[in-house]
């Protein structure tokens, strides 16, 4: 009987119930009559008291900033990208089992810089990796799943700055990859979650954007991340990150569900 | 109009206006302003990257909800911390010895309620554990109905009444107290 009481005032009552009989119940009985007056009270009480925050404007902005940067992107990268699916099922993408350790991001990179005045981006560039890794063109150099040995061998490769290596469980790490520009060694890994997706990593030292600028970021993404926020793209099947922490930048590309990676990388001090 | 441009202007006419009721739901679940923020944002990215799955001319509020609702349970719950909450076993005491024990005295001065502060009413309502605090977002702040309340917290419509019932209970446990603490009293026949 007591459930039908909020039921009756929020004007929730199933078909079968009956109001009045309701009603005639709550008024012949005190016990019921009290519970009445208390539900009726609360109630009145939030309505007249509680009101809608309203969204903030700027988060409103920075939300249809985002959808509409989604927007823009979609269309034309879907025409022409093979989708995660494909990608998937090509066996070159068994990356556990996958030997051949070229350098590809190397020349990757290096040509992204031939004959380009510009400094290459440093977003674009993690875009365009984690593409060719989809497309089966980049393979790690160093493969393993133990973040000692990639730590290790970021190291031994001139990587001069702490590279996060998660060692959480909830990814595997599959292996790294060392480029150079600017005279800089960058260090790359990539991972698969459980269910198969890919998270590509690319984390460089702070001063490589600021002061030797090696690479570039613009200063809207600059300024999402100076706000202490994540910068975030999603590119038709895949999802784009930027984050920077105390001392380093880092992009992160993946195709798995970008929350837990986003929460993990974006909390980094 | 191209496909792009066409699901952006539905989402605009369908998903955007409800960006306010969003983000009071995260503010009061979270009790963090920039968790709130991370977590509208996160929702709506999510939900205009899924947009065409979304069936045209159903509840679009309940939907983007019920998005909310999976990203919060899985990171942000996670990260909040929740402050000390009520306890139900207590407010069925403090109901003992309130309540009245003849038709006569089944009233009360409501009056008292009117003069609490919104914040305190707001505290009280952050007080409540989650699963409480959520019926009474989307049933008397949000004016969700039941059924989709049942909906977006996968129970049946049973208990959906029955939590809130407790709630709003637990809630004027708490409400009494501030208006205690104001010098207020709710009186009944028996002690005037």
């Amino acid at each position: 009987m007591l459930d039908k009481i909020s039921a009756l005032i929020d004007n929730q009552l199933y078909k079968s119930e009956s109001r009045s009989e309701i009603e005639t119940q709550i008024n012949s009985d005190p016990q019921l009559r009290f519970e009445y007056e208390i539900q009726l009270t609360v109630k009145n009480t939030i309505k007249s008291k509680c009101h809608r925050t309203m969204c903030p404007a700027a988060l409103r902005a920075k939300i249809l900033e985002g959808i509409q940067s989604q927007r823009e992107v979609r269309e034309p990268v879907r025409q022409d990208k093979p989708s995660f699916f494909s990608f998937m099922r090509r066996p070159v993408f068994a990356f556990p089992s996958a030997i051949a350790a070229v350098l590809v991001v190397y020349i990757l990179v290096s040509s992204a810089l031939t004959g380009n005045p510009d400094l290459p981006a440093f977003d674009a560039m993690a875009q365009n990796n984690f593409k060719s890794i989809l497309e089966g063109n980049l393979k790690p150099q160093m493969l393993s799943s133990s973040p000692a040995v990639l730590a290790d061998f970021f190291r031994e490769k001139g990587v001069d700055y702490e590279v996060h290596l998660p060692d959480n469980g909830k990814w595997d790490l599959v292996g790294g990859v060392v480029s150079k520009d600017g005279g800089r060694n960058l260090a790359h890994f990539v991972m698969k979650s459980k269910t198969g997706g890919l998270i590509y990593v690319f984390e460089i030292s702070k001063k490589y954007l600021t002061d030797d600028k090696v690479l570039r970021l613009d200063s809207g993404k600059l300024a999402v991340l100076n706000t202490g926020n994540c910068y975030t793209k999603f590119v038709d099947d895949y999802c784009l990150m930027v984050t920077k922490t105390n001392d380093n930048y880092i992009a992160i590309a993946t195709n798995c569900d970008p929350t837990e990676i986003k929460s993990y990388f974006c909390s980094i001090k | 109009m191209t496909n792009s441009k066409a699901l952006y202007a539905d989402f605009e006419r369908e998903a955007v206006p409800h960006m306010d009721a969003l983000f009071n739901f995260a503010l009061r679940m979270t009790g963090d302003s920039d968790e709130a923020n991370d977590l509208v944002q996160d929702t709506y990215l999510r939900a205009f990257r899924f947009f065409d799955k979304f069936e045209k001319g159903t509840n679009c509020k309940a939907w983007l909800f019920r998005i909310m609702k999976n990203t919060y349970i899985n990171t942000y719950r996670k990260r909040t911390k929740e402050p000390e909450k009520v306890d139900y076993e207590e407010v069925e005491n403090f109901y003992e010895n309130i309540k009245p024990s003849s038709t006569d005295d089944a009233h009360l001065d409501k009056e008292i309620f009117d003069n609490l502060l919104d914040d305190q009413v707001s505290n009280a309502i952050s007080a409540l554990p989650e699963d409480f605090r959520t019926v009474v977002i989307l049933a008397d702040i949000e004016g969700f109905t039941y059924d989709e309340i049942a909906d977006f917290i996968d129970c049946p419509v049973g208990t959906v009444r029955s939590r809130l019932h407790r709630a709003r209970k637990m809630l004027f446990a708490q409400l009494y107290e501030y208006a205690g603490s104001k010098g207020y009293k709710i009186s009944t026949d028996e002690e005037e």
